[in-house]
């Protein structure tokens, strides 16, 4: 039952988040660029997680590729197989960082995030150099501010935001 | 060393943790993978009916969030100007468009033949059936457009879709039962036959490309070097593709790039058509070269 609820609004959560990317979130551009948060979901979850099952991470990962996938003009499926690429290669760095986690958090963090994202855009947005500048900008300010409510929430309590603990 | 170890009663545990270990993951491999190909498979073929629920579930939200954000956004921009110069500042925009819609419809009519031509050309505007659509989401990365009208609506592949104003959107792209995607002409995937229109009817019209580059943007390309330029032109469909009907607005063009090493002259171009300011587009059905 604490399962079923668990996943249900998760799915929930990552359905609102793409209604809104898809239809909200258009009208405010930065030079035609709109914040791309069901990515940044998919990178904090990942990112912060790090902890959870394989098979929390495989459902969260699938669930979001597949609603990008609703939106996108490609074959259905290829967003998925690609964010199943970046959940491994973040995993793989996650482990190899995981020594000095602690104490470089947030640049890592940053790091990763600007890897994967460049990426991401690169590959499955076909986006050029000059917006992806604009679009990596936009995003990782978005991401850092994530990033610090979702370090702000754990340290008052460390139960409270967590998806899978 | 075995012989020892069997004497001891002792097993070598690492390798043989290492073996079982690698068999497991081995078998969990073949069947993640065929998982894998199952759902890839149902996901591509039950596309349609999949996306064409998901749509039919989430558009009432998308369009009351697709309405919200036109309004927020306008409601932003007043903080920088006032809300009665941006709504002045649309009202005229859309006025000017009308106009360049007008002086293009008349000025190809003149360069034609006069009088004559221009009554063809405005019985052949009003010749169009429309179908009006609903705008429910954006996918900005790529350029494409989702609407509410789908095959059960009457609409098919490679319909034009216009603003109210005959500004050119794009076309459909693919159609869903009772939705359907535009590809606007500012995806990179999008070409358009386009012509300048001259102020001056007496001189043949310089024909090009529009191509779109992402994020909105498009740019005029095969541009022959000789053909005159100017920022400000006005760009419209010149129909020889065969898909869009000739004279819809395009755009304007902001900056001309000229460049002898290359073989043709290229220009950006300001489109006309903002799709974030609008909740309705229209899909010509019943034209066909």
């Amino acid at each position: 039952m604490k399962a079923l609820l668990k996943y249900t609004s998760l799915a929930l959560v990552i359905l609102t988040t793409t209604v809104i990317q898809y239809s909200f979130l258009p009208h405010f551009t930065v030079m035609g660029i709109a914040p791309n948060i069901l990515f940044i979901l998919f990178f904090t979850f990942v990112f912060f997680e790090s902890n959870a099952s394989y098979f929390d991470a495989i459902l969260t990962t699938f669930t979001i590729g597949f609603f990008i996938d609703i939106f996108s003009q490609f074959y259905f499926g290829s967003t998925i197989f690609f964010l199943f690429v970046l959940l491994f290669l973040v995993k793989t760095m996650m482990h190899f960082l995981q020594e000095r986690q602690e104490k470089y958090f947030l640049i890592y963090f940053i790091a990763l995030f600007v890897t994967t994202f460049t990426l991401y855009s690169a590959i499955l947005d076909f986006t050029t150099t000059k917006s992806l500048l604009i679009d990596l900008l936009c995003n990782t300010i978005l991401a850092i501010v994530v990033f610090l409510i979702y370090q702000f929430l754990n340290i008052r309590n460390p139960k409270q935001l967590r998806l899978f603990s | 060393m075995n012989a020892f170890l069997k004497k001891k009663n002792l097993r070598l545990p690492l390798p043989q943790a290492n073996r079982q270990f690698s068999l497991i993951s081995w078998r969990n491999i073949v069947i993640g993978f065929i998982i894998a190909l199952f759902i890839f498979g149902f996901l591509y073929l039950f596309e349609a009916p999949v996306k064409n629920t998901f749509y039919t579930i989430t558009s009432p939200f998308s369009q009351i969030l697709w309405q919200t954000g036109q309004g927020s956004s306008g409601f932003l921009s007043s903080f920088w100007k006032a809300r009665s110069l941006t709504q002045e500042n649309n009202n005229l925009k859309q006025e000017n468009q009308q106009l360049l819609s007008n002086i293009t419809v008349l000025s190809e009519a003149l360069r034609q033949d006069q009088a004559i031509k221009q009554v063809i050309q405005n019985t052949q505007s009003s010749n169009f059936k429309l179908i009006l659509a609903e705008n429910i989401g954006i996918d900005l990365a790529n350029d494409f457009l989702l609407i509410n009208k789908g095959s059960s609506d009457g609409i098919s592949e490679n319909m034009p879709v216009i603003s109210s104003t005959k500004a050119l959107y794009g076309k459909i792209s693919k159609v869903y039962k009772n939705f359907s995607q535009v590809m606007l002409i500012s995806s990179k995937q999008s070409v358009v036959d386009a012509k300048i229109q001259n102020a001056d009817i007496t001189k043949t019209p310089i024909l090009g490309a529009v191509k779109g580059s992402g994020n909105s943007l498009l740019y005029l390309d095969l541009v022959a070097l000789d053909a005159q330029i100017n920022t400000q032109d006005v760009l419209i469909t010149s129909g020889q593709e065969g898909i869009f009907p000739k004279n819809l607005l395009i755009g304007r063009i902001s900056s001309v790039d000229k460049n002898d090493l290359k073989p043709f002259q290229t220009a950006s171009i300001l489109p006309l058509s903002n799709i974030g300011q609008t909740d309705n587009v229209f899909i010509i059905t019943n034209y066909k070269k």
